[in-house]
């Protein structure tokens, strides 16, 4: 029981932190904007790959 | 320059109001029916059909705007409403707008026809009963809200069609992508591989908001409006809305969707069947705008005040998605924080006891040690993103392209 002191204070500053976090992620869950991504495929309306190849040498890479 | 552009108008100045032809009452597009509706005697009628057989077209000496005088009232005409008299004031760029005093739908003909007329409409899909349901949905989930502040005047809810430019691009883009192949068995380890990509992708009708008034991650957060409901402008869609003219330059806008292509063209070159955690290496994208159009796109409005503090709610009049943040009390967020902190209090000291009992007392400090800051740091990101979203609902800017136009 010598660490008792230890886990009771251990505890609260946890549990704080914890309580503090399922606060602050039901506030944003309830107010999610439904933010929508700028690379969203929507718009995608048409993808063709004319061309693919697997296991390319890099250094056959030209430079930037 | 301007005083005499603005003066123009006034010259050619027309009100549109579309009349019955049954009873001359006034018609107003429904979403639901996607008809326009007679308010008196409940008639309907095709869009087209309304507006082109029973359209009473007001010469400009009813509707005459005054006043473009002195520089403060440049950006602004004074028009006489016909119905009851009172005088209307519109800004440089509404298209629509309601008599504040008698609420008859008029619409500026003059600048829909000869100067910023939009090619395009997605007309109302979302109907005010729908979008106010969808609101009042958001308010009754929400914890944090007093049960009287779940309540609201769903007469405040305004309807604007807003200026949309919209985008389609061609794009080819040739890439080197670095990525690990994926294994249905974990244990087998292959070691990441270089791809090489020819892509072409056609990217359809991106929009991009075309009103200086209304803020642009306002805007983004409220798609996305699909093309599928694209139709043909007809001013008939506009009766019993709102709706703003572009005021933003098509360069800019068009740089913005160009920039937006891109970011989508990537990560779909970036998406390899089989392929995990692709990084790419370079790439060469060739995007080309094949098209733009002006459009006019659905928004449902919503101002509420609670505690002096007014919130801006916003619905796509197309989709029906509920944009916006909602007031909280903070009594109730106390409440709740309290009844976390004694369940997670009960559960941790519960947990550390048997750690502690069962010789793994160095394993308890240790998720002491980790598992504050990681709560912390978590739950300040999240305020903080709350934050920047309550900013924009109760952001000026928002509030009086909603506003004004709702006080009658």
């Amino acid at each position: 029981m010598e660490y008792l002191g230890y886990i009771i204070i251990g505890t609260i500053v946890l549990s704080l932190c914890a309580a503090f976090f399922t606060v602050a992620d039901a506030y944003t869950r309830i107010n999610d904007h439904g933010d929508f991504t700028e690379d969203s495929q929507v718009y995608m309306k048409g993808f063709d790959v004319l061309e693919q190849e697997r296991g390319v040498d890099p250094s056959s890479i030209p430079p930037r | 320059m301007m005083k005499t552009e603005h003066a123009n108008h006034a010259k050619e100045g027309t009100f549109m109001n579309i009349k019955c032809k049954n009873c001359g009452g006034v018609l107003e597009f429904d979403p639901e029916l996607q008809k326009m509706v007679c308010s008196h005697c409940l008639s309907m009628f095709p869009v087209e059909e309304a507006t082109k057989k029973h359209t009473t077209v007001f010469d400009s000496s009813h509707f005459s705007p005054e006043n473009n005088v002195t520089d403060e009232l440049m950006d602004v005409n004074i028009y006489t409403c016909e119905s009851c008299g009172a005088e209307l004031i519109i800004n440089d760029v509404e298209l629509a707008s309601y008599c504040v005093y008698c609420g008859q739908p008029s619409i500026v003909f003059s600048r829909t026809k000869k100067r910023l007329r939009p090619q395009y409409i997605i007309p109302f899909k979302i109907s005010k009963n729908q979008a106010s349901t969808a609101i009042r949905e958001k308010f009754v989930k929400s914890e944090y809200l007093d049960k009287d502040d779940k309540f609201y005047a769903p007469e405040l809810l305004r309807g604007i069609y807003v200026p949309y430019g919209m985008f389609c691009f061609h794009a080819q883009d040739e890439a080197y992508i670095k990525g690990t192949p994926y294994m249905v068995n974990k244990k087998q380890k292959f070691l990441p591989q270089y791809y090489y990509r020819k892509v072409f992708a056609r990217i359809g009708h991106i929009p991009v908001d075309a009103s200086f008034y209304f803020p642009n991650r306002s805007a983004d957060k409220l798609e996305p409006f699909l093309d599928q409901d694209l139709t043909e402008f007809d001013s008939g869609f506009l009766s019993g809305y709102y709706a703003d003219l572009r005021d933003e330059d098509f360069n800019l806008l068009r740089s913005r969707a160009t920039s937006r292509a891109k970011k989508i063209l990537t990560s779909r070159l970036l998406t390899i069947p089989m392929v995990e955690n692709p990084v790419l290496i370079k790439d060469d994208p060739q995007i080309e705008c094949v098209k733009e159009i002006y459009a006019l796109l659905p928004v449902w409005f919503m101002v509420i005040e609670h505690k002096g503090e007014k919130y801006t709610i916003m619905v796509n009049g197309q989709t029906g998605k509920v944009v916006g943040t909602l007031p909280v009390s903070y009594k109730k967020i106390t409440f709740f924080f309290i009844m976390s902190f004694i369940v997670c209090f009960l559960m941790i000291f519960t947990l550390s006891l048997i750690a502690v009992f069962t010789g793994y007392f160095q394993i308890t400090f240790l998720a002491y040690a980790i598992g504050s800051p990681f709560f912390l740091y978590k739950g300040i990101k999240k305020i903080k993103k709350y934050r920047r979203d309550k900013q924009l609902s109760t952001s000026e800017t928002i509030k009086n392209f909603a506003k004004e136009r709702q006080e009658y």
